[in-house]
């Protein structure tokens, strides 16, 4: 959406006082409750790892796991190490019981979200993945291979959580901003307490606006409320590590228990919030865009290809060194085709949901991606260079309207019938564009009846290409002779002629008369 | 020797360490472009030669414009048939004359010598049904992505790669952190990361001279640039003049410094509130209005000897911002509209006009962000003109650009590009100012 356009729905929701809805289909594929968890983390301030996680099949009581002291990584890497058995069955990893499959034996795709409260929390499977995929403390341990399993599985989601077109790892306040427009800033939009608060709404608008400042004071970010920490729990924390230092257990016990249920009411509201978010998007009375299927299909195979083979690989006896980098891709090649996944991750986006979702449209039209105008003319006659007459519409548009599409661009008409062309040519005519587009895709039905446009509105989108697995499949054949530039192989050339010539006088003998 | 003298002797030897470059055998070499600098006329002279030398060249432009411009001028100039291989929609276009021979499967192509054209993208596609070709020359190169770049592989094992490195980089919509530190960075331009990666060694050279900009812009434009350049023309090459008004205009003393000198700022007042957001009208007024007034004070320009009437087609007219585009449209009215090209500074790449209007990309906010203070954007839109440029602005870019302290946002050892765009917007500004070029509109604007 365009800046201008989002200010414009943001007016209208400050207005109203209440969230508007946005788009006219939901554009967020919602698992079934036997196939979506919810996972949160709480972490100690200026710490990096997690001091308490929550894992919640949305289906089943949580999984809450904490320790006494979030700066103490033996106690955290034990934590972990439960948390990653929850996780890894979730995602089918055959190392933890699961089928290794994405599809159920027999049945249709299943797909298995992970729903996570907001981008804070995506960074710490971005931590768990640094620390964890290659972690080398006891070689061997099971203990070790469960924490590089969950560095891994940590990993294959955060990637995935950047690519615009997948649909496996929600950002639940992101998925909320894209079904509604909010009467807050950016920074307030980022709060899931107060996007759901505004969402369970409330018959008095004044009691409303008193619910989402209450709700907005809570944190839904990892890191916890300073006065929580620093008044409540911070003082248990001393007592807990004086009380085990003096090798008091029971009274480490007890301290630690108190800490746990602090930080488990704080997992528990995240995670809480998290499945609300969820069902919102699942009971919304709009309908669900049709094109969701295609996003759910790239994800299924991506976490195939990114997640589950590797997987499959390990528990069949390889090594498991061979897991991506959590910092970066460190072959060309791998970073050139991470790099085109998810480069045309928009595109498939658009391309999956556009053409079902009329908001989308407009928006796209409002943006000067495509044309909607009045059919003024339409004519029969062979195109330049090709030899079949073509039927062609003249399609005019105000020239105040915004317009970015050149001659040659490929269109397609939003009812799919007739099913659309290229533009020809633009010409311009008092106060308006004329643009002239030959219609010469091909319908499977009847022919269509051009005429009967005529006098009409009508709606063109180009729909963006989907070159990316064709670049992936040429970036995966044997490496050429130009490998050795692109830091794929092969050896440097050398220069291998001597020329002791006058270049620019040859050059000008070649030239014509 | 007289400075053009000394120009054409530094021209001609970087032409021939290309040339014996190539013949050598080079692997690699990459030349750096000023715009307007005759890119694709590099690019002939070594096909030419080599094609001499009985060597199978590859052509990859960037758009099949571009290609379609480089069979043109290649038969134009040299006797050697053409191959202009496309994709089947493209077959026919048949304009390009009977030297150059269409084809578009992959089987049609020549097995001997020979120099094949096409984009980029299509030659990604090239899976060896032959021999490799023994040179792949790419045109525009600083606006082929690295990861693009790795497709080209299959092609042939030398290069030349020869573009502007003050274009628009290749266009990225998503987070490249992953990769910011990484050896092969996929989104980086691929001369940009070969003219300093390990064991490329590439031949690099510097074209010294811009044939487009007029003498007393390359200083300005040069800003943009980490190598140095100068004008091929002389002051008495170009020039502006305009008819006395009739009634006179508050737009007149803009129209009258660009008879002096070859850029010009004309400023609006920045209301209280900012500028507006996206789309600015009163500004997209005041650059219509200019662009009217030249038209209507019976404007001729002097292009290299060659006197010409201002009429809309000998104008463009550029804006960062699409809606932005779309008001100045709006405002040039009926008559103009369709004569001027207005668009963005993407699509500006490769083309020019004798004169240019163009909207200053930090005119619109006060608050710039990252994207707002790249440089390759103004870069564009401060280097399409042969004869002049007017630059219109509200007039809160010295300002703006004066006090704004930006957060250094690159990765740990790699450069900032930030703290260094600021710098040159400060210095192409600065440069205007110095020349006493900046004019102030006062509102409302007589249309």
């Amino acid at each position: 959406m365009s800046p201008a356009l989002d200010i414009v729905r943001r007016l209208e929701a400050y207005e109203r006082g209440v969230p508007q809805p946005r788009g006219a289909t939901i554009n967020t594929p919602v698992a079934s409750p036997e196939n979506l968890a919810a996972l949160a983390f709480v972490r100690m301030g200026g710490e990096a790892r997690p001091w308490a996680v929550g894992f919640q099949l949305e289906a089943a009581e949580p999984l809450i796991l904490s320790v006494p002291d979030g700066r103490q990584t033996e106690p955290i890497g034990e934590m972990l190490v439960e948390l990653a058995g929850a996780i890894c069955g979730f995602l089918g990893s055959p190392l933890f019981g699961g089928s290794g499959q994405v599809f159920s034996i027999g049945g249709p795709e299943v797909l298995r979200q992970v729903w996570l409260p907001n981008g804070a929390h995506l960074s710490m499977l971005h931590t768990i993945n640094l620390r964890y995929t290659f972690a080398r403390a006891d070689e061997g341990s099971t203990r070790t291979e469960a924490l590089r399993a969950l560095g891994r599985a940590c990993g294959y989601m955060f990637r995935e959580a950047g690519r615009a077109d997948e649909v496996s790892v929600i950002d639940a306040s992101q998925g909320l901003r894209e079904a509604f427009t909010f009467p807050v800033d950016d920074i307030r939009g980022q709060h899931l307490g107060l996007l759901t608060t505004y969402l369970r709404g409330s018959s008095d608008p004044s009691s409303l606006k008193k619910e989402v400042k209450i709700a907005e004071r809570q944190p839904i970010s990892p890191t916890l409320d300073p006065a929580l920490e620093r008044d409540e729990l911070a003082p248990l924390v001393d007592d807990y590590n004086s009380a085990h230092r003096e090798g008091d257990v029971a009274s480490s016990k007890k301290l630690g228990a108190a800490i746990g249920e602090v930080l488990a009411d704080e997992i528990a509201r995240r995670l809480s919030l998290t499945l609300e978010a969820a069902r919102i998007l699942r009971n919304d009375a709009r309908p669900v865009n049709p094109g969701v299927g295609d996003l759910v299909r790239g994800s299924l195979d991506t976490k195939r290809r990114e997640y589950l083979n590797l997987e499959q690989a390990i528990a069949g006896g390889e090594n498991a060194w061979g897991a991506p980098s959590a910092e970066t891709d460190r072959q060309a090649k791998s970073a050139a085709r991470r790099f085109i996944r998810m480069a045309g991750g928009e595109e498939a986006r658009t391309r999956a949901l556009l053409m079902n979702d009329r908001e989308m449209i407009d928006d796209a039209i409002a943006a000067g991606d495509g044309i909607r105008g009045t059919v003024v003319n339409i004519e029969r006659r062979i195109p330049q260079g090709k030899k079949r007459a073509a039927t062609f519409w003249v399609v005019e548009i105000p020239l105040s309207a915004p317009f970015r599409l050149k001659v040659d661009a490929e269109l397609r008409t939003i009812d799919e019938v007739p099913p659309g062309g290229y533009i020809e040519a633009i010409k311009f005519q008092g106060q308006a564009r004329l643009v002239s587009v030959c219609m010469n895709k091909r319908s499977s039905g009847t022919p269509p009846d051009h005429e009967s446009f005529r006098g009409k509105t009508v709606t063109l989108l180009p729909l963006p290409g989907m070159f990316v697995e064709s670049k992936l499949r040429n970036l995966g054949r044997e490496p050429g002779p130009g490998a050795w530039a692109t830091g794929n192989g092969g050896v440097r050339p050398t220069p291998d002629t001597s020329y002791d010539g006058d270049p620019l006088e040859e050059i000008e003998s070649l030239r014509k008369a | 020797m007289t400075r053009r003298g000394r120009l054409k002797a530094r021209i001609d030897d970087v032409r021939r360490k290309l040339l014996t470059a190539v013949v050598r055998g080079e692997p690699l070499v990459i030349v750096k472009a000023p715009p307007g600098s005759g890119k694709t006329r590099v690019i002939l002279e070594v096909a030419a030669l080599l094609r001499s030398k009985g060597k199978r060249i590859a052509i990859a432009g960037q758009t099949n414009s571009q290609v379609d411009d480089i069979c043109r001028r290649l038969t134009e100039q040299f006797e050697f048939p053409v191959v202009r291989f496309c994709s089947s929609g493209n077959r026919a276009r048949g304009d390009l004359g009977e030297q150059v021979t269409w084809i578009d499967q992959t089987k049609e192509l020549p097995t001997g010598a020979a120099i094949v054209a096409t984009t980029a993208a299509k030659w990604g596609w090239y899976g060896r049904p032959h021999a490799p070709f023994d040179y792949l020359l790419i045109d525009e190169a600083w606006q082929l992505a690295f990861a693009d770049f790795m497709l080209l592989d299959q092609v042939a094992p030398r290069m030349v790669m020869v573009g502007d490195p003050g274009q628009i980089a290749p266009v990225v919509s998503i987070d490249t952190a992953r990769w910011a530190t990484s050896d092969a960075p996929p989104h980086v331009a691929a001369p940009e990361l070969l003219l300093n990666a390990n064991g490329a060694d590439p031949v690099a050279l510097e074209l010294p001279a811009s044939y487009r900009l007029p003498h007393d812009s390359v200083r300005a434009v040069n800003e943009f640039y980490d190598f140095e350049f100068e004008s091929w023309a002389e002051p008495a090459d170009r020039g502006t003049e305009f008819g006395s008004p009739d009634n006179p205009s508050e737009l007149d003393p803009v129209l009258d410094a660009l008879s002096n000198r070859s850029i010009v700022a004309a400023t609006i007042p920045t209301p209280p509130e900012g500028p507006p957001l996206e789309e600015d009208r009163e500004l997209a007024q005041l650059a219509a209005s200019l662009v009217h007034r030249m038209v209507e004070r019976g404007g001729r320009l002097t292009v290299d000897g060659e006197e010409i009437e201002v009429n809309g087609r000998e104008i463009g007219m550029c804006a960062t911002h699409r809606r932005m585009n779309s008001r100045l449209v709006e405002s040039l009215g009926p008559d103009l509209s369709s004569q001027v090209l207005v668009d963005t500074a993407e699509r500006w790449q490769g083309l020019e006009r004798p004169l240019m209007v163009i909207v200053h990309p930090v005119s619109g906010t006060t608050d710039p962000t990252t994207f707002d203070l790249q440089t390759e954007r103004l870069c564009v839109m401060a280097s399409r003109h042969k004869v002049g440029l007017i630059v219109v602005s509200r007039d809160h870019v010295r300002a703006t650009l004066d006090e704004l302290l930006p957060v250094a946002e690159q990765h740990v050892g790699l450069p900032d590009i930030t703290g260094r765009g600021l710098g040159r917007q400060r210095a192409f500004w600065a440069d205007l100012e110095q020349s006493d070029a900046v004019l102030e509109i006062g509102l409302p604007i007589s249309s």
